[in-house]
């Protein structure tokens, strides 16, 4: 066995132990965290200052670390939100908070959704479900509310 | 090794050959550069870089039209690693460009966790000689076991038995509502959300599939239907919760011994013919 594939294999026990995350699997803690209603779920606002992304205010002073999804990114474009503004403010948080060792990596634009006893019920019925009548977006910039 | 044992050495230069093949020529397939791209167009401010894209102080940008000739020459580099042309040498360059593209994202946040472990097999492919298909194998073991353990250490039991797992699948109607509408034609996950008990012990199989996926590197018996229960659970993900594991095809086809295969082919095709001669 050469020394590249020693060191390929040390490489893969050492990220799996100690969970690293510069080489990324499937070990997302947004994926392994139990998604279910508690403290760390209540709803709260994203706000942001300027366009470099400096001042966020949370309402929840529990961090989320969160997961700026492309396609989510683009489907809130269709859905004729400010796209640039949203990339901004996403990736400002994400910057702030990837290394702080935060409890969840969640966007929590969609984050009330899916705990809404009258939405998942409908869901569990079968019922057609139209996206927009759910999204509650409340993101505050420097224009003004995104909604 | 586990290779050596079983292949003569004609086989295993024969496998490889085909899996080589298979390797890159599915990256081309599955791997959407201009997505990756997309991330040098963020604003400057936001660059962040990790590991050893620390050493830069600015970011790196790809115009768009500087990246459709970066595009051309990453695909021109899996062609003829596909077909085994200088393949010692082009294989190197092929991992340090993609190491390079793949982590752009990385520096603004996102983290390719889907397609990592394409990254780090072509490095297993390129360097780590005659032992790549056992690194490769390894790779594909540790994402599972790391989802396993990541489970345990984030979620612990809450994640199996509570309702978690219903949450996450009427989640994804809307996270990805615009995503995959075969998976949406279906709704599985509509169907499974209304199973609690059915979840939770789905829930538990999962994790306890993925912990013992290293098992897969030991045992021939345990690999035959290992693999192939996790190939089912990513294609059953993919019909409830609308992540697509199609890239880890690229994975699976290190399990498969491809020679056997051609030769099972060859009996019944060409060798048949030969024998009614």
């Amino acid at each position: 066995m050469n020394y590249f594939a020693k060191f390929f294999l040390i490489m893969l026990v050492v990220t799996v132990v100690f969970n690293l995350e510069y080489f990324p699997f499937s070990n997302y803690a947004m994926y392994s965290r139990p998604l279910l209603p508690g403290p760390t779920y209540t709803y709260w606002k994203l706000r942001t200052v300027d366009q470099n992304g400096i001042e966020q205010d949370f309402k929840n002073k529990n961090y989320y670390l969160f997961h700026a999804e492309q396609p989510l990114i683009e489907s809130l474009h269709r859905n004729q939100f400010a796209q640039k503004d949203l990339q901004v403010v996403l990736m400002s948080l994400l910057k702030r908070t990837r290394y702080m060792n935060a409890n969840f990596v969640e966007i929590r634009l969609y984050k009330a959704i899916y705990l809404w006893p009258e939405y998942k019920a409908a869901m569990l019925l079968d019922l057609p479900i139209e996206v927009k009548d759910y999204v509650r977006l409340e993101l505050l910039t420097t224009s003004g509310t995104i909604k | 090794m586990i290779l050596s044992q079983k292949y003569s050495l004609e086989d295993e230069k024969e496998n490889f050959a085909i899996l080589r093949f298979i390797f890159y020529t599915l990256l081309l397939f599955f791997v959407k550069t201009q997505y990756i791209a997309s991330y040098s167009q963020l604003p400057k401010q936001l660059w962040l870089p990790t590991g050893i894209f620390q050493i830069f102080n600015e970011p790196i940008v790809f115009n768009p039209q500087a990246f459709i000739y970066i595009d051309i020459i990453w695909k021109g580099l899996a062609i003829f690693c596909a077909s085994g042309w200088e393949f010692r040498i082009f294989s190197k360059i092929f991992f340090v460009l993609t190491f390079i593209l793949f982590n752009i994202s990385h520096n603004y946040g996102y983290q390719t966790h889907t397609n990592m472990p394409l990254v780090l097999a072509s490095f297993a492919l390129a360097f780590c000689g005659n032992h790549r298909i056992f690194c490769v194998r390894a790779l594909f073991c540790a994402v599972f076991l790391s989802a396993g353990l990541s489970k345990l250490r984030n979620g612990g039991l809450d994640w199996i038995t509570t309702e978690n797992l219903q949450n996450v699948l009427v989640r994804s109607q809307i996270y990805y509502h615009d995503l995959h509408p075969l998976a949406h034609k279906v709704r599985l996950n509509i169907i499974f959300a209304k199973l609690p008990l059915f979840l939770n012990f789905s829930a538990a199989f999962i994790v306890i599939i993925e912990l013992i996926s290293p098992l897969a590197l030991l045992s021939k018996r345990f690999r035959l239907w290992g693999v192939l229960l996790l190939l089912v659970s990513q294609i059953i993900i993919y019909f409830t919760i609308y992540v697509n594991f199609a890239a880890y095809l690229v994975l699976y086809a290190f399990w498969i011994d491809w020679s056997r295969v051609h030769k099972y082919l060859y009996r019944f095709t060409i060798g048949q013919i030969g024998y009614y001669d």
